[in-house]
């Protein structure tokens, strides 16, 4: 089953002097439980992708279509329950919010979707769990090192029990230790039947997945698949 | 609901952990709210202040001369009262009739400086003499008077040459109802004018006449500096109409005390631009404040966006914690206002202007100002330009990742 279509994907940025594309015609799709690594230098395009299937940017034209529903012509607030329910955001830079807890930050996808406070608490300290911080629950985020932000992160994305996971350099301002670790929690969590797109610009982290989609100048040149 | 609470959790987080900023928005809200109740209360209270001032004082009396006696009742069922009413008729000219050998006709009028009483005489039948009416200032009272003969006095015949005689004149005089009376005028000239008609008036002991207004000028050598009415409005808010009022239906000169009034009333139109001035401040504060704290908060609004919270969501949230903030400002205020009031009440004193004001700022008004503020601060998050479209967090993300 596709979780991911994308059909011919362009974005063009446009300013009073000049207009940039960002993407070119691009087109691809990801079935349940695939790990894919979208992997390009600065500038491919690869991050403006993943924006645009996250539902967080809209395409100058094509299409994206998340589990068979086209995306194109959703209102805002349509769009904005689709990222909340099927789809789970890990971040480069982390983007938790200093003074709350690990638990608050992870809560936060369920408090915007409407869960009652029972269940909030058993999915986000699963959650938690899964990523090995229930421990750390409590504490601010403000106060964890920078591979607990990102597994807090990370615990974020799951607790909504999203259809896929998309994570945006999850590793980018992580040493290579905790990059390590990163990679092998959604090597486990793909391992749980978690679909994983994941954008890299490190060769090393796109040969945990299994399929490779190389990108440049905005458009795919390679879809490997191992 | 369910989103609703979520919505009221995502606050409180908010209140709780962004308590530095909110301290200054609630202190300084709070202030202003002091000073928008107390400035409301004194505004309001300024008007009986000033009416009692008055009062005593007779600044806000409106002067108005030679008053015809028809219009009286009209001046009766507006909002003022008669303070002063020198002559009882402006157009009376009396005769005594217990002095039936010598008969005269006499103008009585007071020196306006001295009080001093003088009459001038003109005699019907070439005497004179000095005859000193008692009553030189009366207050207004309806004389029982029924027309024995002829028509009624009406509003019309003030341009005509007109006389009425009572019961008593007329038997002096000997002239009836259609007559022609002669009577002596300025410069030794004669005014004819027909008798109108014969009242009786059961209270009085003098014989007496009305005349019309042509008449009246022509028979009298000197302007009558008594014969005006002091009139003074039950409120001063009302002056300004009350003067209009009067200027409408007569066509008698008016005078009043036009820039004290004038500078007491703009001192009140100054208190209430002041008024709106702190309201509008306040508005204002809230707007920039709210806008200050969508700007420090950005970022946290582009993340709940991108967890999927709508926009509405959003704005919601922000509300809820304008409405905590205010409701905590607005019951600070109220323990601040009666202090602010009772150091306005010292102040106001100090210059000699005691003022009774009330410390009680659980009123209307307070619960007004606070409805009204919320309301604002509640159009404005969501009338505000910040409605986070899902492209700001992409710009959001590329300048954090750049």
């Amino acid at each position: 089953m596709k979780i991911i279509e994308c059909r011919d994907l362009t974005k063009e940025y446009v300013s009073k002097t000049q207009s940039q594309q960002a993407l070119a015609h691009v087109s691809f799709s990801m079935e349940a439980g695939e790990y894919v690594a979208v992997v390009g230098k600065s500038g491919s395009g690869k991050s403006t992708l993943l924006n645009m299937i996250g539902l967080i940017d809209m395409p100058t034209s094509g299409e994206v279509l998340i589990g068979g529903l086209n995306t194109k012509d959703l209102s805002e607030n349509k769009r904005a329950d689709l990222r909340n329910r099927k789809i789970g955001y890990v971040f480069q830079a982390f983007y938790l919010e200093p003074a709350y807890s690990a638990y608050k930050n992870v809560e936060m996808p369920l408090l915007i979707g409407g869960v009652g406070k029972k269940e909030r608490k058993e999915r986000v300290m699963k959650a938690l769990e899964t990523v090995g911080l229930a421990h750390k629950a409590k504490q601010r985020a403000d106060t964890l090192s920078g591979g607990e932000k990102q597994r807090v992160c990370i615990a974020r994305a799951l607790v909504g029990e999203p259809e896929f996971i998309l994570a945006d350099e999850p590793c980018g301002n992580l040493d290579s230790e905790n990059s390590k670790e990163i990679m092998n929690l959604f090597e486990r969590l793909n391992g749980e039947g978690k679909s994983i797109l994941l954008v890299t610009h490190n060769e090393e982290d796109a040969k945990r997945a299994k399929r490779r989609i190389r990108m440049l100048d905005g458009g795919i040149v390679a879809d490997e698949t191992l | 609901m369910k989103r609703f609470r979520g919505c009221l959790q995502i606050a409180g987080d908010e209140l709780r952990t962004q308590w530095h900023f909110y301290v200054v928005f609630l202190l300084s809200a709070s202030f202003f709210f002091a000073s928008l109740i107390s400035i409301l209360l004194v505004t309001r209270r300024i008007p009986n202040v000033l009416d009692d001032e008055f009062a005593d004082s007779y600044i806000n009396v409106i002067e108005m001369n030679k008053l015809p006696a028809g219009f009286l009742p009209t001046l009766e069922e507006m909002p003022l009262k008669v303070i002063e009413f020198p002559t009882i008729r402006s157009d009376l000219i009396g005769i005594d009739s217990s002095d039936s050998e010598n008969q005269y006709y006499v103008e009585e009028y007071q020196d306006s400086e001295s009080g001093e009483v003088f009459t001038r005489s003109f005699g019907m039948s070439g005497s004179t003499g000095d005859v000193v009416q008692d009553k030189t200032h009366a207050s207004i009272t309806r004389m029982n008077e029924v027309l024995l003969a002829g028509d009624p006095w009406t509003e019309e015949d003030n341009s005509t040459y007109k006389i009425w005689l009572s019961d008593k004149a007329a038997e002096m005089i000997g002239c009836y109802a259609g007559d022609v009376m002669e009577l002596p005028g300025r410069m030794n000239s004669k005014i004819s004018t027909r008798v109108a008609g014969v009242y009786r008036r059961d209270d009085s002991k003098m014989a007496f006449f009305y005349v019309t207004i042509p008449v009246y000028e022509s028979v009298v050598p000197k302007m009558m500096k008594e014969n005006r009415v002091l009139l003074q409005p039950d409120s001063i808010l009302q002056l300004n109409k009350i003067i209009n009022e009067i200027k409408s239906h007569y066509y008698f000169a008016n005078s009043y005390n036009k820039s004290v009034i004038d500078g007491y009333m703009t001192v009140l139109f100054l208190l209430y631009v002041l008024c709106g001035f702190i309201g509008l401040m306040v508005v204002g504060i809230l707007f920039a404040t709210a806008r200050a704290y969508f700007a420090r908060r950005t970022r946290f609004f582009s993340l709940l966006k991108a967890l999927g919270f709508r926009t509405r969501g959003i704005m919601t949230v922000v509300c809820m914690v304008t409405q905590g903030v205010l409701a905590i400002a607005f019951l600070i205020s109220q323990f601040i206002s009666p202090h602010l009031l009772a150091y306005v009440s010292v102040c106001l004193s100090d210059l000699h202007f005691e003022m009774d004001i009330s410390t009680n700022v659980w009123n209307g008004t307070a619960l007004f100002g606070f409805i009204a503020v919320s309301v604002l601060a509640w159009a404005a998050c969501f009338l505000g330009k910040r409605t986070f479209k899902t492209a700001e967090i992409t710009e959001l993300m590329r300048s954090e990742s750049q």
